[in-house]
């Protein structure tokens, strides 16, 4: 008889993670991160990307890397990794500056070593980290919108930033409230995950974290007995699900129902450009 | 490999929440999963918090264990709930490695010796030697020196096997708190679900 619960050693794989990158084309651009941050977010969601990156070689690499973090056992094609060659984030983050290396790349002078240097630590971890989070986050939001958990687990609280210095709760109070969010109550930060002010509060446009660069405040799902003491939902109540963009399919659901990434692209800003398959501002 | 907490045999659940009764259905089971998940992320950031001290000297800190959380997921099927960290190097924490751990497809293993070699590879630094301590039978990676420097800074310790690494059970919250608070959710679940039909 198995002690309950018993504990397993085995691999799985974070399935509902890794839908978030099932679903996304290469975006090579010239465009940087301020500019990337104008399309729109459930665009941005279908796509490969990182600030002024033309090369879809890069992309390609990058995309398969994350996949990996994701998966560690596995490659991107579903063939297992051998023991000793699982997917670190450290091992991760050498072998995007080896693959950098290999392809010669070099930076713009004047940008060696901060952000806009490929290669640079800060860059490499900003290139890996975001989209892994957003990818795990996406994931749990997912399962927990199946209707069971859903139910019995309406909210979402933004935890305390686990920062060094972070932001004082007046500072998230007041950002909290601009985005249209109830409360807070108290230092507790809690409403329902349907509500549409979570991707208010993220500078991404997405109701899940990371909410904006260098956050450090993550989420935790609330109970429908602290919801309802909070009035957020009636008892009996049905609550709504989290809206992660996708009642529809993959096409459909790209705002205009465009039939690809690009064309959406081009339907959203239509003097933007592609050159050689590359996102450009003209 | 990843680490999951199995709730197997949802009769031992229902029994500890002694007013429920009948099968465990569909929705219950999506519900013990998040409740457990819940607890699951809730252990590991505590953990990453109690962490705090880790670095004296003043590394980055990886956040080993609030990326762990990051990393649950739940499934369930018609007889169990699952509860999985998908992130490397915890279930070698949980389990430990009473044999030691030898390199694969390497001749040595790099075990940090600075704070700045925490969660890194030392393929990271472009500024490594391998210096060999004849006197201590030791090798190690060690950093360029600098000026006036006679040796460098030890980042990493190069070994051919470790000692054996003791399994951490703590690393998982005790499983009485997993089924309490499983069975806890299956009985909030049902006493509502019989208030709104008006039962007694």
């Amino acid at each position: 008889m198995p002690s309950i619960p018993s504990t397993l050693l085995a691999p799985t794989t974070f399935a509902e993670a890794l839908q978030d990158r099932a679903v996304r084309d290469l975006l090579p651009t010239s465009l940087s991160s301020a500019e990337i941050m104008e399309i729109d977010p459930l665009i941005r969601r279908r796509a490969v990307f990182s600030a002024r990156v033309e090369s879809s070689r890069h992309l390609t690499v990058l995309d398969n890397i994350i996949q990996m973090i994701l998966d560690p056992e596995h490659n991107p094609d579903g063939t297992p990794r051998q023991p000793g060659q699982y997917m670190t984030e450290a091992r991760a983050r050498m072998l995007l500056r080896a693959h950098l290396e290999q392809i010669g790349y070099r930076p713009a002078a004047g940008d060696e070593g901060g952000i806009k240097d490929l290669r640079s630590e800060q860059r490499i971890r900003a290139q890996l980290d975001y989209p892994v989070s957003f990818a795990r986050n996406y994931g749990h939001a997912k399962q927990m919108n199946a209707p069971g958990a859903l139910d019995e687990f309406p909210g979402q609280r933004l935890l305390p930033s686990y920062a060094d210095e972070p932001r004082g709760d007046a500072w998230w109070g007041a950002r909290w409230r601009a985005a249209g969010l109830p409360g807070p109550f108290g230092s507790d930060f809690v409403a329902l995950k349907s509500d549409p002010g979570w991707k208010r509060l993220s500078i991404f446009g997405y109701p899940y974290p990371p909410f904006a660069w260098g956050s450090k405040r993550e989420t935790e799902d609330v109970d429908r007995e602290t919801c309802e003491a909070y009035g957020l939902i009636a008892p009996g109540e049905t609550p709504a699900p989290m809206d992660l963009g996708e009642s529809n399919p993959l096409v459909a659901s790209l705002p205009d129902g465009s039939p690809d990434l690009i064309s959406a692209i081009l339907a959203q800003f239509p003097n933007a450009e592609f050159l050689n398959g590359v996102l450009t501002q003209t | 490999m990843n680490v999951s907490i199995k709730i197997e045999n949802s009769e031992a659940v229902i029994s500890v929440a002694r007013e429920a009764a009948g099968p465990v259905t569909d929705g219950e089971r999506a519900a013990i999963g998040a409740e457990v998940a819940r607890l699951l992320q809730r252990h590991l950031r505590a953990r990453d918090a109690s962490n705090a001290h880790a670095y004296p000297e003043g590394g980055r800190r990886s956040h080993f264990w609030r990326k762990a959380a990051e990393a649950v997921s739940f499934t369930h099927d018609d007889k169990s709930v699952t509860v999985t960290v998908a992130h490397q190097g915890v279930a070698l924490r949980y389990a430990g490695a009473p044999e030691g751990i030898k390199p694969v497809n390497k001749k040595a293993l790099a075990i940090p010796a600075h704070a700045h070699a925490y969660g890194r590879s030392p393929l990271e630094f472009n500024d490594l030697r391998i210096v060999v301590f004849r006197a201590q039978n030791k090798a190690a990676l060690v950093r360029k020196p600098k000026k006036r420097e006679h040796l460098g800074t030890v980042m990493f310790w190069l070994v051919r096997k470790t000692k054996p690494v003791p399994g951490d059970p703590t690393v998982l919250p005790p499983e009485n708190v997993v089924l309490g608070l499983a069975a806890r959710r299956l009985a909030l679940m049902r006493s509502r679900r019989r208030a709104q039909k008006g039962a007694p």
